[in-house]
């Protein structure tokens, strides 16, 4: 294949006074300051090449990379506040359109009994925890009415294959009638997988469902943190991914682990468990303050630096085992660098601004409530229905323009939040209401000691800091997560 | 109370050069230690800007405090620089990017 040849950088050297473009600075250590621009370009400098640029001083190869990426222009003139701007809308695109993501819990029932559950999950006899018909026909009606072409049903519980008929049903209707409203539909179930039949497996294959799945790691692990009654959870959740694998025309199911305190020293194992199992990928997830999980009577919990020294460790044995040869991604770091590395926005509600809360994602409870998130249904669980939008009773109009949502729009978009709003990390980040409203009481927060903050401006420190070495290893792993159809190990283009 | 107005358990008070540095810059600085410090902004009598701090909690050192101020004045006040520097830059870019997206979803 032939190779792409750029004019060297000096032929796009200009003459005569430039000035700076918008940024924000982070200063990464004593040596290093990283930029980014509203667009989401960044660029890391020393602090004298920082300093030398903030004076209106810096030449040479700073000077061609700074203008390169848009941080300092000789006008502005028409054309670059137009690729400027397309820049930014796209990085945007994900946040206007409607909820593409639209979560139906057709039951809170569930088999299992996990200490961090964060919906409160009903015990598998309970009635009135499910999802009634007139109340499944309602939502899907106010689902196609979302503005986007292009959208995806997830079904959430409880354990919603414990209500196998209903999502049978669901899936048929809204198949049918998003014909006549001209919608591309995509599925998914989130299932522990304990309970899957070949009748399941049958229906979802038919329909191109896509499975969602939890594995928190080899069996001591995930049989503590996932109980079930009469034990083995861990062997039926691997058995069922073979069966899926095995099955043909069925998408291989993802799986997530939570991280409670009992994975902490277990980082290696989780990820040995997850390419054992087969998986491409893990998503290293840490414990939502929601529901059982913000109960302060359970031993399961960890500061946000107990998380990121977890995440750091699993994430260099990922990046040894890229360098000898297996593909394998991370999740988390993937969701970041496509933040960071492309153009593209990412539909990861925590990093959404204007936030994901009601503008990238809506769920209809099992009761007919609607709710501006999977966060906000379980704050109402726990009995707060402060993020309750309405029900499927009320017009998509009085749900999507309601006081709920005004609410969370007048403290959802993070460029206007105090200290986000100066962040250099801030055209990558979230604004997530729902969140801070949880852990700080207001969902606006105070930052300084805002969990949420901690953790992200943690991972993107530590990826700016990966990728600041320069390590043509890490860039070709990295680059590659970024383009999972091709499971291979590509060369940077920029590099020798 | 101390005797200058500001919190008497302070355990540092900084004053602030106001012909290098703006009242914002001072309550953007002293945010960004809200981790660990209470801060308390108050106008001295003779006119002098003058920050209180009080450790969030007994485990806090102290030790850096002024250090870390300091630097993180100069980045609030370098902030604010830029951010009013490239106003205009920024509004007609927002502009050009909104205008689109308005456009394109009707509301235009």
């Amino acid at each position: 294949m032939a190779r792409v040849s750029f004019a060297p950088k000096s032929a796009f050297a200009e003459t005569g006074p430039w000035r700076p473009m918008p940024f924000r600075f982070h200063r990464l250590s004593m040596e290093r300051v990283l930029l980014s621009s509203d667009t989401g370009e960044f660029i890391i400098l020393d602090t004298a090449d920082f300093d030398a640029f903030v004076a209106g001083s810096v030449g040479g190869d700073t000077y061609l990379d700074l203008k390169s990426k848009g941080f300092l222009t000789h006008g502005p003139d028409e054309t670059e506040l137009m690729v400027a701007a397309s820049q930014f809308r796209t990085k945007k695109s994900g946040s206007f359109g409607g909820p593409r993501l639209q979560i139906f819990v057709p039951t809170l029932r569930c088999n299992q009994a996990c200490g961090y559950c964060q919906v409160s999950r009903a015990p598998i006899d309970r009635q009135g925890v499910d999802m009634t018909r007139e109340t499944a026909s309602r939502a899907i009606d106010l689902m196609l009415e979302c503005p986007a072409d292009n959208l995806t049903m997830e079904f959430q519980g409880g354990e919603p294959l414990l209500a196998f008929d209903m999502i049978r049903w669901m899936v048929e209707t809204a198949a049918y009638r998003a014909v006549k409203a001209e919608k591309r539909l995509r599925y998914v179930i989130c299932t522990n997988l304990t309970m899957l039949t070949d009748e399941h497996l049958a229906f979802i294959v038919a329909h191109g469902i896509h499975i969602s799945t939890s594995l928190d790691g080899p069996a001591f692990l995930h049989d503590r943190n996932r109980p079930i009654t009469g034990g083995g959870a861990h062997a039926t959740v691997r058995a069922n991914l073979a069966k899926c694998a095995e099955t043909q025309g069925c998408d291989p199911p993802s799986a997530l682990m939570t991280t409670t305190a009992h994975s902490m020293p277990h980082a290696k194992a989780i990820v040995d468990e997850y390419i054992a199992a087969g998986q491409r990928s893990i998503f290293l997830r840490d414990l939502n303050p929601y529901g059982f999980a913000a109960r302060k009577d359970i031993a399961i919990g960890y500061e946000t630096e107990a998380f990121l020294d977890f995440y750091k460790q699993a994430l260099d044995y990922i990046l040894d085992i890229n360098r000898h040869g297996t593909w394998f991604s991370e999740a988390f770091t993937t969701t970041l660098l496509r933040k960071m590395l492309t153009p593209w926005g990412v539909g990861y509600v925590d990093l959404q601004s204007p936030t994901g809360e009601g503008f990238g994602v809506v769920l209809y409870n099992h009761d007919g409530s609607v709710y501006a998130s999977d966060e906000s249904r379980m704050l109402g669980e726990m009995g707060d229905q402060t993020f309750r939008m309405g029900s499927v009773d009320n017009s998509y109009a009085e749900l999507f323009f309601g006081e709920t949502m005004q609410t969370i729009a007048a403290t959802g978009v993070a460029e206007c939040l105090p200290m986000c709003a100066d962040c250099a990390f801030v055209p990558w980040c979230g604004a997530d209401p729902v969140r801070r409203y949880r852990t700080q009481g207001d969902p606006i927060g105070f930052r300084p000691t805002d969990p949420f903050c901690r953790k992200y401006m943690g991972a993107f420190r530590h990826l700016a800091f990966l990728l600041d070495k320069g390590d043509p290893e890490i860039e070709r792993i990295f680059l590659s997560w970024l383009q999972p159809s091709h499971a291979t190990l590509p060369s940077a283009p920029w590099l020798p | 109370m101390g005797a200058d107005g500001t919190d008497s358990d302070a355990v540092e008070v900084i004053e602030i050069d106001e012909s290098l540095y703006t009242e914002d810059d001072a309550l953007n600085a002293a945010y960004l230690l809200g981790d660990r410090f209470y801060a308390q902004l108050a106008r001295h009598s003779s006119g002098r800007l003058v920050v209180a701090f009080r450790p969030s909690d007994g485990q806090v050192s102290v030790a850096s405090l002024r250090r870390d101020f300091d630097a993180a004045l100069i980045d609030a006040s370098l902030r604010v620089r830029v951010a009013t520097s490239t106003a205009d830059i920024r509004q007609a870019l927002l502009t050009r990017a909104f205008a689109d997206m308005a456009q394109k979803h009707g509301k235009g």
